[in-house]
């Protein structure tokens, strides 16, 4: 291929390098591309599979049980992340409204991840243990019986569909290769469900709700939103403490000099 | 670079669909612009780290503890002696975040007992009102609220309660 | 292909392939942007979520995402490239079983998704929801793309690569990586899967996925598509060669960093926080030679403004990127964040970037192409000038609505009263606050879409022949 211009005077410089090698060889041009964009990624990334520069875990943060986790595919399926996070930021604007901010090790058994995007509701991370079973199964069913004013579409289907067993148990199957549960803990899953949803079903009960199954999908969904957020409150408040001791001898040590 | 070589074509349109392309000068604001940015990312990123030593848990103990500076806790003594209308002012916050879902903005009643009425299902007095708040209700849902909100703030809820919703 | 071209040129490029990605393009954009609209008024107005499974807010969130993302950019951008690359590299498309099977996979997997997706069936990984028989199709026909492109890049008749293919060859690598590394998961079902990677670590993964879709699907490749078709249409040399290197180079070099911006105060190390937070600020530069290179490129047509509507649109995608690529960065800003995550403001960002870069530039193209493929005059170019003001004045609308209640809704929350309270500890108030803003945005997203259904009736027109006496000179073809 010839370039008649390249020679008229007013051409300023042959080929540039970036020409002749690069847009030339179009593999090469290819490879490179394809260095400059994992250099980011893997800086990023790939420190947070260490120890020291990952997540720190929190011993007492577990596994979801059964229900739990079928709860939680609800959510998933329901699209609730689309409105909701799960991500108490460490303002005390926030920890006043939702209580105290979110750890990277209370995750740990996130599959997926649940942090959301958008606040169109509030923050869901402390929820768990706030409000009694019944709030949650009248918030459900009208969310404004509960929380006047609020946008948020009502979701009848869940007092009427039920969860499946097997279906649980093909998750929990599948978590498994995460090591979240035993193959002794799939087995024992059906009677698991049944025990959880029973004391959610009684406390039901005692609020007047007759028509709920312990295998009712809104049972599952109670189960999970009252779990969120409160594995590991003891540790976060250690560790609290722990650096509020520290900063007020930083403050005194300071002010001594 | 060369100022005075402005918008000589290079050439090449025809292994460009007939594009002609120009070799102009990086504009030098843009050129300034790419350098302070990238300048600015080292200093900050030195600065908040190594130098500063700020980390987010740090930013939120400060935050905090500015704030309890700013509006310091009042000890139960003065809690206990506290003119009412005081503590039930403060306590209408903590009832909007965590009561209403329950027993309604109105204090009307919902999911639980009507707190406007004249029945006091666990007796009406100011007393009475704290105690049910701290310890709960467990069988009816009605949460154990002492320690999640403490004794200062089931005070201020309490009070106005007691006083929003015609306690005896 | 048809009887006026000139018969050297007749088999050399496959425009008919062009031809089926953007009548998809353009038709899934009304899909996608209906189900925007719906969702503008749900939130505006509750019952519109009609108390169904498949109809409420959030099952169809994710489907007016995907749909816009997937179905009218991706689209948008393979009708140009398919367009642009052939005559580029002065090839047909390497393979024309390929292109179809890419046009009718790339429909087949979106059909699936809009059935999918209303049903519940989701990953949950946000723009990454098709469920995992769907990312393996994804996956091949990507792959199967992929060869078609850098095939026809191998049996190139010209030497050197054109700064458009550049940035197209960033997407389609790109693209490749994110798509697999974040869908790597364990299915259980056949419609559900878990993630391989869990907790923060899956959040890094899916945003550093989630960021870097926004810049090489919607920004590199549109790039591309600017350095083809402003040019083209404006008759001038692209303004500065040289930029187009150094903006080239730093932008897929930096853009990949940027990632945990979006995890700002989480539970994400503070140092992983910072780069996200500085890479961002860096980014302004290298995306502004874009923008420069574009609007540097109309010096001297600057008064065919006035009646052309395809150098219209281009301006004002181009501005609206240059707006966005600077309010990005900012947003980026740990104190800025700090009010702006998780409100409105984000939505509104999203959409000068979606309807103000992506979608004007492909309306844009559009304008450019459709006379040029059915070589037939546009059916009303008045009509095109009214769907721009439609377009303008609709983003414009959408954009200030949410800034207002993005603001107002962060303000609203770190709102402490006299006693060190919150002021509004139901949340609800700050909720209820923001409805009006949710009708304007509802409105201007009405425009836009209205202007874009103006555009199909127009394209649906001129290729129904409305013009057929006046035949015009297609594309100029090469030489040999």
């Amino acid at each position: 291929m010839s370039h008649p211009d390249n020679n008229s005077p007013q051409s300023p410089a042959p080929d540039s390098w970036h020409r002749r090698t690069l847009e030339h060889k179009s593999a090469l041009f290819a490879v490179l591309t394809t260095v400059a964009i994992s250099v980011g990624g893997l800086v990023e990334i790939v420190p947070l599979f260490t120890v020291s520069a990952g997540p720190q875990a929190i011993a007492e943060v577990t596994p979801y049980t059964p229900l739990e986790q079928a709860g939680r595919d609800i959510y998933s399926r329901e699209g609730c992340v689309q409105c909701h996070s799960q991500m108490v930021r460490p303002f005390r604007a926030e920890t006043l409204r939702y209580g105290e901010w979110s750890r990277a090790g209370e995750y740990t058994f996130d599959r997926p991840f649940l942090l959301g995007s958008r606040r169109i509701g509030p923050d869901l991370h402390r929820l768990g243990g706030k409000y009694p079973d019944v709030w949650h199964y009248e918030h459900m069913k009208d969310p404004r019986s509960t929380s006047p004013g609020s946008i948020m579409p009502a979701y009848p289907w869940l007092l009427e569909d039920r969860i499946d067993t097997a279906d649980v148990q093909a998750s929990m199957t599948a978590l498994s290769t995460f090591g979240h549960y035993t193959q002794a803990e799939i087995d024992a899953a059906p009677a698991a469900l049944a025990k959880q949803g029973e004391e959610i079903v009684g406390r039901l009960r005692q609020s007047k709700v007759e028509n709920i199954e312990a295998d009712h999908e809104i049972v599952a969904l109670i189960a999970y939103l009252q779990r969120l957020g409160t594995d590991g409150k003891k540790a976060i408040k250690d560790q609290v403490a722990q650096t509020e001791r520290a900063q007020g001898e930083a403050v005194a040590a300071g002010s001594a000099q | 670079m060369s100022r005075e070589k402005q918008d000589v074509p290079m050439g090449h349109s025809d292994e460009a669909d007939g594009i002609e392309e120009y070799d102009n000068a990086l504009p030098a604001w843009w050129l300034g612009l790419f350098y302070f940015t990238i300048a600015w990312a080292v200093v900050y990123g030195v600065h908040y780290h190594f130098v500063a030593g700020r980390s987010q848990a740090g930013d939120y103990v400060a935050e905090v503890q500015a704030a309890e500076a700013r509006w310091p806790a009042p000890d139960p003594a003065t809690v206990a002696a506290a003119d009412p209308k005081v503590l039930a002012e403060a306590g209408k916050a903590i009832y909007m975040t965590n009561c209403i879902g329950c027993h309604g903005p109105e204090l009307k009643g919902g999911i639980g007992p009507n707190l406007t009425d004249a029945e006091w299902i666990h007796g009406g007095s100011l007393a009475e009102i704290t105690t049910v708040i701290t310890n709960g209700v467990p069988e009816k849902g009605m949460l154990t609220w002492g320690p999640i909100l403490g004794p200062e703030k089931v005070a201020q809820v309490a009070a106005f309660i007691h006083a929003a919703g015609g306690g005896q | 292909m048809t009887a006026d071209s000139p018969a050297a040129a007749a088999p050399r490029y496959d425009d008919e392939i062009v031809k089926k990605f953007l009548l998809a393009t353009f038709i899934w954009g009304v899909v996608g942007m209906l189900v925007g609209a719906i969702l503008a008024l749900q939130l505006a107005w509750w019952p519109a979520n009609l108390g169904l499974p498949w109809t409420t807010f959030g099952r169809l969130r994710p489907l007016h995402t995907n749909a816009v993302i997937f179905a009218f950019t991706a689209n948008g951008l393979f009708t140009g490239i398919y367009y642009s690359m052939q005559r580029l590299l002065k090839t047909r498309m390497f393979n024309d079983t390929l292109s179809n099977i890419h046009f009718w996979g790339w429909q087949a997997i979106i059909v699936s998704a809009a059935i999918t997706l209303p049903l519940g069936m989701s990953q949950t990984h946000e723009y990454a929801e098709l469920i995992w028989p769907i990312d393996l199709a994804i996956a091949v026909v990507w792959v199967l793309f992929a060869v078609n492109f850098f095939g026809t890049i191998a049996v190139r008749k010209v030497k050197h690569l054109y700064v458009a293919i550049w940035f197209y060859m960033s997407m389609v690598i790109t693209i490749t990586v994110l798509h697999v590394v974040n869908n790597l998961a364990m299915p259980a079902t056949l419609t559900r899967s878990y993630p391989v990677f869990s907790g923060m670590t899956d959040a890094l993964v899916q945003w550093w996925y989630g960021h870097n879709a926004v810049g090489f699907l919607l920004t590199t490749p549109m790039l591309g598509l600017m350095y083809y078709f402003l040019p083209k249409a404006a008759e001038r040399p692209v303004y500065s060669y040289r930029l187009s290197i150094i903006h080239f180079w730093a932008l897929v070099f930096l853009y990949i960093w940027a990632g945990p911006h979006h995890l700002l105060y989480s539970g994400l190390p503070d140092w992983a926080q910072t780069l996200g937070m500085i890479f961002s600020v860096v980014l302004i530069a290298p995306s502004w030679g874009g923008m420069l290179n574009g609007l540097l490129t109309l010096r001297g047509a600057w008064d065919r403004l006035r009646s052309d509507a395809v150098l219209k649109f281009f301006v004002v995608g181009i501005t609206f990127y240059g707006m966005s690529t600077f309010e990005g960065p900012m947003m980026s800003i740990r104190a800025v964040n700090a009010l702006s995550h998780y409100t409105d403001w984000t939505i509104g960002h999203v959409h000068s970037g979606a309807l103000g870069w992506v979608g004007m530039s492909l309306f844009a193209v559009g304008y450019y192409l459709v006379p040029r493929l059915w070589k037939r005059p546009l059916h009303n170019e008045g009509w095109a000038t009214a769907h721009f003001w439609l377009a303008t004045i609709g983003i414009v609308l959408y954009v200030v609505a949410m800034w207002v209640s993005g603001i107002t809704q962060g303000l609203m929350w770190r709102a402490i009263d006299d006693v060190g309270q919150l002021q509004y500890p139901n949340f609800v108030d700050t909720v209820i606050k923001l409805v009006p803003f949710y009708w304007i945005r509802l409105g201007g997203g009405l425009m836009y879409l209205s202007g874009l259904v103006l555009m199909l009736v127009n394209i649906g027109l001129t290729i129904a022949g409305s013009r057929p006496d006046q035949a015009i000179n297609p594309s100029p073809a090469p030489a040999k």
